[in-house]
């Protein structure tokens, strides 16, 4: 784990996460990537709020995409993961893993023990 | 429909607003598309979007999406702990604050709902009349045609009927049992469903057995909700009575102010009244067809009659009220309450300003901490949070508050009762969820108000960049400036509600004085009839002597009373069965011309005016003699004698009264004093006095009211120890009753004035503690450069009272402009009458300097070098 690499905060990971499971993801589906994945109902502000500090930190970047057919409105801005947010993303991904490996077992007996 | 969306959209701004606005609404669309209602989809792109223009606006700073405060019983218990501890102060006042505004208007709220809010509890009562002036007997069956379906009560409130009024008794239950008896149709009519079974028309037939449905309540405390009552004999007096059946829970009668415990057959009333008649007069209810109006109805009527008297008076059921001992009432107090509502509304006003002054002063001193907080990466959402959760909690112990307020009211409330005799006790004054709404809204909607601006300027995100510019701020202009208005708009709000006050309190104090016209301190009015038992005499004229026999009897027995000054027979002149009267002009005819003016006759003994306190202006008094006089001798007031005869002696004219048995021909023999007749607040034109020597009614004067009650009941039980009726009763409680409306207001804005005093004088108290703390500083200088503490003090208080004058000035304004209002319920008083303008102006200036004096007070002790060193 290197020190310049750029630390990611909690919703900014899930945000990389969801635009990395979409490939090319505009912000709605974002959205409901995150909603159906975790439960988390965010505003649509939010996300495009994150998205925009990401992209200037050069994580993600995006592209207006014209409406696909049976969409209305006008280019819809799409995001793409960007290597530097891959590297960010699987950081900290790992030093989740670092801390939480064998781990599991005690949280769900203190969880238990405090219900 | 959705042109609002685009609208709410534009609140989101910054660099991605257009696909952020685009994304809400392909949300919403998807939302409908799931089947989601309009209302439920509106919701949450409401929610959604005030979220993403609070991001958009916040912008990135790395900042995390925070998670939403949730709502844990360990937040709420931390909160509660942090009030209690550090801020004691204040959420006993805005708690108080809250407490008593709201509980009026919570107050003043119930009693709109008893009397016009809360349904009826039978199906369609819209749909539902009364016909209160007719009986039975008069209205034919052609003539009811007109409605879709009638149902019929006995009458038992006319004094000539009062016999009629059902008298049943269970041997366990110590109270009086409300008995209405009713025709076969009554529970079918309004649409009840009865546990049992209803009346058919074999039950109200002569002879048929006695039987009876009890109501709920009755059915639950004297019969100990037992389901075999039904099909079972009482051991009911004067009858044996099989009960067949129990109303539902919350029916006990048609109109409001019924308490029903008993329903018997119309025609059982024979057997357990003191009347003895087979035919009671009975009053009809109906049921408009559908599309038909009470106006169709009165035009068919119209057209149906001989006489303009046999038109229906028709009014809605629900607008109705009336008991077994009174009169049916159509409830006109919309003026009333509109007046009522609207100056509670005014102190609830009053309360926000207090509460914001509060909520405001409370931030202020929390500004360090609130700083620190957003300096150290709070977010101002999850400080707002926090704040608005504290608020929550003193508004619900506010709701608690207001409610037992309003409970404490409506516990003090019976012993007023509205004109026309509108007995408060017997309306139903219990909280539903209707009040409990109100309370929500209102204790939440004060909380808003009041209290939006202090956390949208104590959370603002530049509020941390101030604690390095200098010392901590004690307070800036604005806040003071603000603070200042909303103690000028509490005055005003007070100063309104004292001259409300005033001039109600001027009005009843009239009405007690001048305006009734005969002794109202001295005089009482009796009541004795014997009505012949079943199977009694039935010869009229040996039952007329009798009734002769017995008046002379209890009139010589009064006479010998030591505390009599005077009796005779006759009736109050103010009255609500004499209220109609007064208010429809009849025809008055004299020797010089032909008026329309509402005149009352009294006919009573020759000694009632003296026995009424009336004093005789000119001519003499009436006699025995006169009784047998044609035309009739009688007496008249003298301001109608000025209007019938402007010129010239009215003594020995004749005056001809058009008004079938009500009206009269007669010659003036002598002129008295006005006296008022019907209704304080709408009386006739002038009165004359008659003659006669029939009437069960007796008027007395004395010097002592109270302790000759008690003596007349002992003589009518030793005279006449088979009298049915008894009722006596002073001056006092007859103009009292009268005048329900006018105490009504007196009493509610005198309570209304006081709190709202209170409100003010905190505010005023609180404005200059806050001003001497905010400007101990500038104090010390001024102390250091040679001012005496007096000065200061003379100054703290100034400061405070310059908003109290301009409050002051606007709600004299204001009282001005409202005084069109109430000036229909002032009783012989202008709506512009000085005294309680000056009283209001005076009482809230004195006492304002009085507090801020009081506050002020501890600037005599202040050392210039403290007040300096404080920085």
């Amino acid at each position: 784990m290197t020190m310049d690499r750029p630390c990611l905060g909690e919703f900014e990971q899930l945000v990389l996460f969801a635009v990395l499971r979409l490939d090319e993801a505009s912000g709605i589906a974002i959205h409901d990537e995150i909603e159906a994945l975790t439960g988390r109902d965010v505003s649509p502000g939010a996300i495009y709020t994150t998205l925009g500090r990401l992209e200037a930190r050069g994580l993600v970047r995006s592209v207006a995409l014209a409406p696909q057919p049976g969409q209305v409105g006008r280019p819809r801005k799409h995001y793409t993961l960007q290597p530097t947010g891959a590297r960010a993303l699987r950081s900290a991904y790992d030093n989740l893993q670092a801390l939480a490996g064998g781990a599991l077992g005690k949280l769900a007996q203190i969880a238990r023990s405090r219900s | 429909m959705n042109w609002w969306r685009p609208l709410l959209g534009r609140l989101v701004t910054g660099r991605d607003a257009a696909d952020i606005r685009n994304d809400l609404d392909e949300m919403y669309r998807r939302d409908r598309a799931n089947g989601h209602t309009a209302l439920r989809a509106s919701v949450a792109f409401v929610r959604r979007t005030l979220s993403s223009a609070w991001w958009a606006r916040m912008g990135a700073d790395g900042i995390e999406a925070p998670r939403r405060l949730t709502l844990t019983p360990r937040l709420l218990a931390t909160t509660v702990r942090r009030l209690v501890r550090g801020h004691r102060g204040y959420v006993i006042g805005a708690t108080a604050t809250l407490a008593v505004a709201i509980g009026i208007n919570l107050l003043v709220f119930t009693i709109v709902n008893a009397l016009w809010l809360r349904p009826l509890p039978f199906a369609g009562p819209d749909r539902l009349v009364a016909i209160p002036s007719h009986a039975w007997n008069r209205l034919t069956a052609s003539r009811l045609r007109h409605f879709e379906a009638v149902a019929g009560q006995v009458i038992t409130w006319w004094d000539s009927v009062a016999g009629h009024r059902p008298q049943v008794g269970l041997p366990h239950v110590n109270r009086p049992i409300e008995t209405l008896a009713v025709t076969a149709e009554y529970f079918g009519f309004f649409g009840v469903p009865i546990r049992g079974r209803d009346f058919t028309q074999e039950d109200d037939r002569a002879g048929a057995e006695p039987v009876g449905i009890v109501s709920h309540r009755l059915w639950r405390t004297a019969f100990d909700g037992s389901p075999d009552i039904v099909g079972t004999v009482i051991d009911s007096t004067p009858v044996r009575l099989r009960v067949i059946g129990i109303a539902p829970a919350g029916f006990e009668g048609a109109r409001r102010g019924e308490r029903a415990d008993l329903w018997i057959p119309r025609t059982l009333t024979s057997r357990v009244s003191t009347s003895g008649a087979t035919m009671a007069p009975v009053m009809a209810y109906g049921r408009l067809r559908p599309g038909q109006t009470i106006a169709d109805v009165i035009e068919q009527s119209r057209a149906d009659s001989m006489n303009e008297s046999d038109v229906f008076d028709v009014v809605p059921l629900a607008s109705v009220y009336g008991t077994p001992e009174s009169p049916t009432r159509v409830i006109r107090e919309g003026t009333t309450f509109a007046v009522v509502a609207g100056l509670a509304l005014l102190v609830l006003i009053g309360g926000c300003a207090t509460l914001m002054a509060l909520v405001l002063v409370h931030y202020e001193r929390r500004r360090r901490e609130l700083a620190v907080r957003l300096a150290l990466g709070a977010s101002r959402r999850h400080l707002s949070s926090e704040l608005i959760v504290e608020l929550g909690l003193v508004g619900f112990a506010g709701i608690l508050g207001a409610l037992i307020v309003a409970f404490w009211g409506v516990q003090a409330l019976p012993s007023l009762s509205l004109s026309g005799g509108i007995d408060l006790r017997r309306l139903n004054l219990s909280f539903d969820v209707r009040v409990l709404a109100a309370a929500l809204a209102m204790t939440f909607g004060s909380l808003a108000a009041a209290a939006w601006w202090p956390i949208r300027r104590c959370t603002r995100s530049g509020l941390s960049g101030e604690l390095l510019s200098g010392p901590a701020p004690t307070a800036s202009k604005s806040s003071q400036r603000l603070r200042q208005s909303l103690l000028a708009l509490q005055v005003a709000a007070t100063v309104v509600v004292l001259v409300a006050a005033g001039l109600f309190v001027r009005a009843v104090q009239h009405g007690f004085g001048t305006a009734p016209g005969f002794a109202v301190d001295r005089t009482i009015f009796a009541t004795i009839e014997v009505l012949p038992p079943s199977g009694g005499p039935t010869d009229v004229s040996a039952l007329l002597n009798a009734q002769a026999e017995r008046r002379r009897r209890l009139l010589d027995a009064f006479r010998a009373l030591p505390a009599v000054e005077a009796v005779s027979i006759g009736q109050p002149p103010v009255e609500p069965t004499l209220a109609e009267r007064a208010l429809s002009p009849a025809r008055v005819t004299t020797d010089i011309g032909v008026h329309e003016l509402s005149v009352g006759i009294l006919r009573g003994g020759p000694e009632l005016t003296s026995a009424l306190g009336v004093p005789l202006l000119a001519g003499r008094a009436l006699t025995r003699d006169d009784l047998s006089q044609t035309p009739a001798r009688g007496l008249l007031t003298a301001s109608l004698a000025r209007r019938l005869w402007p010129e010239g002696d009215p003594l020995g004219r004749i005056m001809s009264l058009d008004g079938g048995r009500l009206g009269g021909r007669f010659e003036i023999v002598g002129l008295v004093a006005d006296v008022a007749y019907g209704s304080l607040s709408a009386p006739a034109a002038g009165v004359v006095f008659g003659v006669t020597e029939g009437g069960p009614r007796f008027v007395f004067r004395t010097s002592t009211p109270r302790a000759l009650v008690s003596e007349i009941r002992r003589t009518v039980a030793e005279v006449v120890p088979d009298a049915t009726r008894v009722e006596v009763i002073t001056g006092r409680e007859i103009v009292a009753r009268d005048l329900g409306r006018q105490r009504l207001g007196a009493w509610f804005f005198s309570g209304f004035g006081l709190v709202a005093l209170l409100l003010g004088v905190g505010g005023v108290s609180g404005l200059v503690a806050y001003l001497t703390q905010a400007r101990q500083r500038e104090y010390g200088v001024r102390l250091a450069l040679g001012a005496t503490p007096r000065r200061l003090v003379r100054h703290a208080v100034s400061t405070a009272l310059a908003p109290v004058a301009c409050g002051t000035v606007a709600g004299l304004a204001g009282a001005g402009w409202m005084s069109a209002f109430v000036a229909s319920l002032l009783v012989g008083l202008s709506a512009l009458d000085p005294l309680p303008y000056l009283a209001a102006a005076g009482l809230m200036l004195a006492a304002a300097y009085v507090s801020g004096l009081s506050a002020a007070w501890r600037l005599r002790r202040v050392a210039a070098v403290d007040a300096l060193r404080q920085e």
